[in-house]
């Protein structure tokens, strides 16, 4: 759970930044990445996708399981 | 199964299906040169993101439903029975790249064109469906706290 909601926090707030800055172009997982005047290297955002993907998969997983079993086992 | 359990089944089975369509999306992107998306990919990973917290939504209100427990069970099932056809149409689509308007004329599948008068049935079926079965549910709440 707290593992979701570091992660979502982060989304929300880049999101926020880009909305001030208006640097990308309306895509900011076009490349180069931009951000503001200065773009960002590529294994920094690949590797911030997949923590994510990871840790917010990862943290329903556990608490649907948990549902499943208690409602249908 | 009783109505509020299938309503935690659905949000999560739709919750997941947003995260696993949002890795589709992503993946999408991180392989195009311009890091577009399908559209119904795009589409199908929001809806069912939507679809999950509507699924939350609809079990905050079966507590105060006006009908039997089966009654109940199907004034939940059929919208989410149509939250979860809708998020399907939108994967299949996404799979397809057949189209990135459904509802434009005529009505892609694939290769194959769908006749117009079957998605017109669908489209007023889910709206009666999911209409409906949240109608009964706030009704009822609404009779319950304000006792109308």
């Amino acid at each position: 759970m707290a593992g979701e909601v570091l992660l979502l926090a982060p989304a929300v707030t880049v999101h926020i930044v880009r909305g001030i800055l208006r640097d990308t172009g309306h895509n900011q997982m076009r490349k180069p990445h931009r951000l503001g005047s200065t773009t960002l290297p590529g294994g920094l955002i690949i590797t911030y996708m997949w923590l994510p993907i990871a840790g917010e998969i990862g943290g329903i997983l556990v608490l649907f399981a948990g549902f499943v079993r208690a409602a249908f086992a | 199964m009783n109505a509020a359990n299938l309503c935690l089944l659905a949000a999560g089975v739709y919750f997941l299906t947003g995260m696993l369509t949002g890795v589709w999306k992503y993946r999408c992107m991180a392989a195009d040169p311009e890091a577009r998306t399908p559209v119904y990919v795009d589409i199908a990973h929001r809806t069912a993101l939507m679809y999950s917290f509507a699924a939350v939504l609809l079990h905050e209100f079966v507590p105060y439903s006006p009908l039997s427990p089966q009654g109940t069970l199907w004034a939940v099932g059929l919208p989410l029975l149509f939250f979860g056809s809708a998020i399907f149409i939108y994967i299949v689509h996404g799979i397809l790249r057949d189209t990135d308007n459904q509802l434009r004329k005529p009505h892609r599948l694939g290769s194959t064109t769908l006749p117009g008068g079957l998605i017109i049935t669908y489209m007023w079926l889910l709206i009666a469906g999911e209409i409906g079965g949240f109608l009964v549910l706030f009704a009822g709440f609404l009779r319950a706290a304000f006792a109308v």
